[in-house]
């Protein structure tokens, strides 16, 4: 063959199998279509809401073996045609505000928005989830800006408005919002003018009574001081160790480093070795 | 209290006693007290414990407990 004819021919054959790829994808794309109206198939409008062609649902996905198995809840009162996801797990339809399938009472669709993945607001409300934040000024709340690099993850879980702090959603009456402040060389520690605040989750701000805010330091792991004393904090408390030598009080590290980090549960100071276990030191 | 060493993993001695998380362990000979890295306790065939096991050179010890002997293996690789 010449080669005109060559060239000719691979132009055809070029051709054809464009029209054969395109009419795959057009063919597929109809044949999505097709297939998703007619079995009505459940399709995804965030990682939390999905609809099909008639309803919609807030959903779950749970992994199982490796697979994902989701779990569907029909949201029964909402308007189809006006329904759209706001983030996360709200949404909302021209009359209704969504928390996960559930109303949320009370807020006003056409102001509502998200604040971060704990917090929302209408024009005068804030919300924690799907609960209200009872007495928060709208005008000033804010999520309060870490000041330190610390791993720790509250930055999201703390707010305050011109009057109050709030943790998880919670008013803390216990705390004074002009003098609050993050500790910022010690993770989880806070303070305010009257003194030294551990953060504990949902049980609000703890205050530790007769800690030293401006000498406060992690010794190691549970282990902290200030300019008078050792102390031992566990979950929800912080307390005095008495007895023990502050000046002299060390951790002791393994003669061997571990590859994986440990509890440490031997101590010393000048005049003992301690065993620290099940949340009590005692001489060993 | 001078002669007194945290040695790995909960394991500690000084010149007359040793110690797993604070409990006393029955060990003759603490100065001969030591980790072995290539022992480990067999429960089956195909199960040895990734726990490291110590010894005085008469008895084994795998997380505080006294070993038997015969569930101790030795896992060197030869070349």
């Amino acid at each position: 063959m010449s080669k005109t004819t060559n060239s000719i021919l691979i132009a055809v054959i070029g051709g054809l199998s464009l029209v054969v790829v395109g009419a795959m994808a057009f063919g597929g794309l109809y044949l999505t279509f097709y297939v998703n109206n007619a079995l009505c198939l459940k399709l995804g409008m965030n990682s939390n809401f999905a609809k099909d062609c008639s309803s919609l649902y807030f959903y779950t996905t749970n992994w199982s073996l490796g697979i994902p198995v989701k779990s569907y809840e029909e949201i029964k009162e909402a308007d189809f045609a006006t329904f759209k996801v706001v983030q996360n797990l709200y949404a909302k339809d021209k009359n209704v505000v969504f928390y996960e399938a559930a109303k949320l009472s009370g807020a006003n669709p056409a102001t509502f928005a998200v604040i971060n993945r704990l917090y929302a607001k209408d024009d005068d409300q804030i919300f924690y989830e799907d609960k209200e934040v009872s007495g928060a000024d709208v005008e000033s709340f804010s999520i309060l800006q870490p000041e330190s690099q610390s791993q720790f993850k509250w930055h999201e879980s703390i707010a305050v408005d011109k009057h109050s702090v709030y943790l998880l959603g919670k008013k803390q009456e216990q705390v004074d919002r002009d003098s609050f402040h993050e500790l910022v060389a010690v993770p989880e520690f806070f303070y305010d003018r009257e003194g030294l605040l551990l953060y504990f989750g949902d049980r609000g701000f703890v205050r530790v009574q007769g800690a030293d805010v401006d000498s406060w330091r992690n010794v190691d792991g549970p282990f902290y001081s200030d300019k008078n004393a050792i102390w031992l904090r566990d979950h929800d408390y912080v307390k005095v160790l008495e007895n023990i030598d502050r000046a002299t009080f060390e951790v002791l590290k393994p003669e061997i480093e571990q590859q994986e980090k440990i509890f440490t549960p031997y101590l010393k100071d000048k005049n003992h070795i301690y065993l620290f276990r099940y949340d009590k030191v005692g001489i060993l | 209290m001078q002669s007194f060493r945290y040695l790995e993993a909960y394991y500690a001695k000084d010149a007359t006693h040793v110690w797993f998380f604070g409990d006393n362990l029955p060990v003759d000979n603490p100065a001969e007290f030591k980790k072995y890295d290539n022992l480990r306790k067999k429960y089956s065939e195909n199960d040895l414990s990734t726990f490291p096991i110590w010894s005085d050179g008469k008895y084994f010890y795998s997380d505080g407990m006294s070993e038997e002997k015969s569930t101790i293996v030795d896992v060197t690789e030869k070349q």
